[in-house]
């Protein structure tokens, strides 16, 4: 008996661990869940996403209508072509996949403002508004009433991390005009030393290579450069989210990806000596391709490298020799057996020719992908029109079949299947007899 | 949930809800195979309503009436299977009543805990 039930245990246990599923739907940041309610006396759609075959791409599409006073729990929010929507699941206990509602369409059940909590930290030394128009609200989120206070460009706020909401790009801001939670997503929210606020010193970084500025964190207008071998003190960290750097030079304000800083500008703490062991030259940027300043330094010359750049394939480091100041790129890591200095060279040319062939294969890549979208609507819309089927919107709905009608199919399974099998019972049992 | 994995949620619910039902059965001592075939098919005819049913509820009517009508449901399905043991089941070392009733309790109770565990 003890084996059986031991057994048992461990075959349940089993089971149980095959159930595990992965925990879905990251893409949006994610909020303190909060509960709310529908708010409008005529109910609200509810949306969920669905694959388009066509298209090959997702799109949000209607499924159903909750009813006025249906309270929901919200974990996630997202902006969804310009409108704020809600993620919650439509039941709880199968939580597994999004259903959206628009947070205009909700109400939010705690009226009053929350509060930091006590397990809460500053952010950063200083923390500016990098948009015009930033409101604060009542709770972490956009579904909580707005405060009322309205944040100009420019305005330094407080802000504070509260570790028991974190994870998630709502801080609480505290300002000259009041106090209330802020978003501080798509570079809403400039900080200083956002993870270094024991630094006693602002480190400032240098450019490598030509750096473009953008307008805002969609990253597609540009609207200045950075010339290579400029030193920028002011810059600001923004959201993990946007990935990027708030930075002002030359009367430009902008901002800069994370991927174009990360390898192209830099900063180091500290000086460190380097020792020329290979026919090196220094470059006017961080870049193979640009002006050689000098052509061969000799070997065992003593140098102090000031900054240092990563860029794909090797690192270089910002020196002055003989009053000249320039780029030299550090090859003792990545020197094998048997390879040369001019094979190092050699390939990193190569990646250059990749990185420009890649912009041009992804530029024609997004071309074919817009033709094949175009053609394929004609030939849908080439269908509608030749299928005489389809006489009426009524008809057309058969491409699509509605959550709650999925549902009324599935029941009206389950009672045909349980009168089969009450059938299938009498029978068995009446046999046996 | 997306509704359109509705067909395959009821497929799992009713692979389980067998499978741990058949398994307390047989530690309550239940033996005979017509009995097992019995509590198998029965399961197969009250499941897939137990399940699809409050999902159109909670659509309609919300949360409150869907938790409402799972245990309406819940109580006329321990009351058909209770019936239909003690007419069919050789089986009556336990009341066909309490024994329909410790089986769903089971799968219930065992079908939270994998859920709660898995979110």
């Amino acid at each position: 008996m003890k084996n059986k039930l031991l057994f048992i245990m461990v075959l349940i246990l089993a089971l149980i661990s095959i159930q595990i599923a992965v925990f879905a739907d990251m893409d949006a940041p994610s909020v303190k869940p909060y509960t709310a309610t529908i708010s409008v006396v005529d109910g609200a759609d509810y949306y969920r996403y669905v694959y388009d075959e066509t298209l090959k791409e997702s799109r949000l599409e209607k499924d159903g209508k909750l009813k006025y006073g249906d309270t929901i729990t919200i974990h996630y929010e997202q902006e969804i072509e310009d409108e704020l929507y809600g993620h919650y699941y439509l039941d709880e206990e199968y939580a597994s996949s999004a259903y959206y509602v628009k947070i205009s369409d909700i109400k939010v059940l705690e009226e009053k403002q929350i509060e930091l909590s006590k397990n809460s930290s500053k952010v950063g030394t200083k923390s500016v508004v990098l948009q015009d128009g930033v409101e604060l609200y009542k709770g972490p989120a956009y579904g909580y009433e707005k405060e009322g206070t309205v944040l100009k460009k420019g305005t330094e706020i407080e802000l504070y991390n509260d570790n028991e909401n974190a994870g998630n790009p709502w801080f609480f801001a505290k300002t000259s005009n009041g106090s209330g939670w802020i978003c501080i997503l798509n570079g809403t929210v400039g900080i200083k030393d956002a993870y270094d606020e024991y630094s006693e010193k602002d480190k400032e970084i240098i450019s490598g290579k030509e750096v473009k500025v953008y307008k805002d964190t969609t990253y597609t207008k540009v609207i200045g450069k950075i010339p290579a071998n400029t030193k920028i003190e002011n810059y600001l960290e923004i959201d993990d989210w946007s990935w990027g750097l708030y930075v002002e030079h030359n009367g430009v304000s902008g901002y800069v990806r994370h991927e174009d800083y990360a390898t192209n500008m830099t900063w180091l703490e500290e000086s460190m000596e380097y020792i020329v062991d290979y026919p090196a030259k220094i470059y006017k940027e961080a870049d193979l391709r640009s002006e050689v300043l000098v052509d061969e330094l000799p070997l065992e010359t003593k140098l102090e490298a000031t900054y240092a750049v990563n860029t794909k394939m090797i690192t270089w480091i910002y020196v002055t020799y003989n009053g000249v100041s320039g780029w030299l790129f550090n090859v003792d890591e990545l020197l094998s057996e048997g390879e040369t200095y001019q094979d190092i060279l050699d390939r990193e040319l190569e990646y250059y020719e990749l990185e420009e062939d890649s912009t041009e294969i992804e530029d024609i890549e997004d071309e074919v992908a817009s033709d094949e979208k175009i053609e394929n609507e004609n030939v849908v819309n080439k269908d509608l029109q030749n299928d005489e089927v389809v006489a009426n919107e009524a008809d057309a709905t058969l491409y699509s079949i509605s959550g709650t009608q999925i549902v009324l199919i599935c029941i009206g399974f389950a009672v045909v299947l349980a009168l089969t099998v009450f059938v299938t019972i009498i029978l068995v049992n009446k046999k046996q007899k | 949930m997306i509704i359109n994995d509705l067909p395959f949620i009821m497929i799992n619910c009713l692979f389980f809800t067998i499978v741990i039902e058949i398994i307390f059965a047989i530690i309550l001592k239940v033996k005979d195979k017509k009995d097992i075939l019995n509590i198998l098919l029965v399961n197969v005819m009250t499941n897939p309503i137990v399940v699809s049913l409050p999902v159109f509820v909670n659509i309609r009517y919300g949360l409150m009436q869907r938790n409402i009508i799972v245990i309406i449901l819940e109580i006329i399905t321990v009351l058909i299977e209770g019936k239909i043991y003690s007419k069919y089941l050789k089986f009556k070392k336990i009341n066909p009543y309490i024994l329909s009733l410790i089986l769903n309790l089971c799968s219930y109770i065992i079908g939270d805990i994998i859920k709660y565990i898995n979110f």
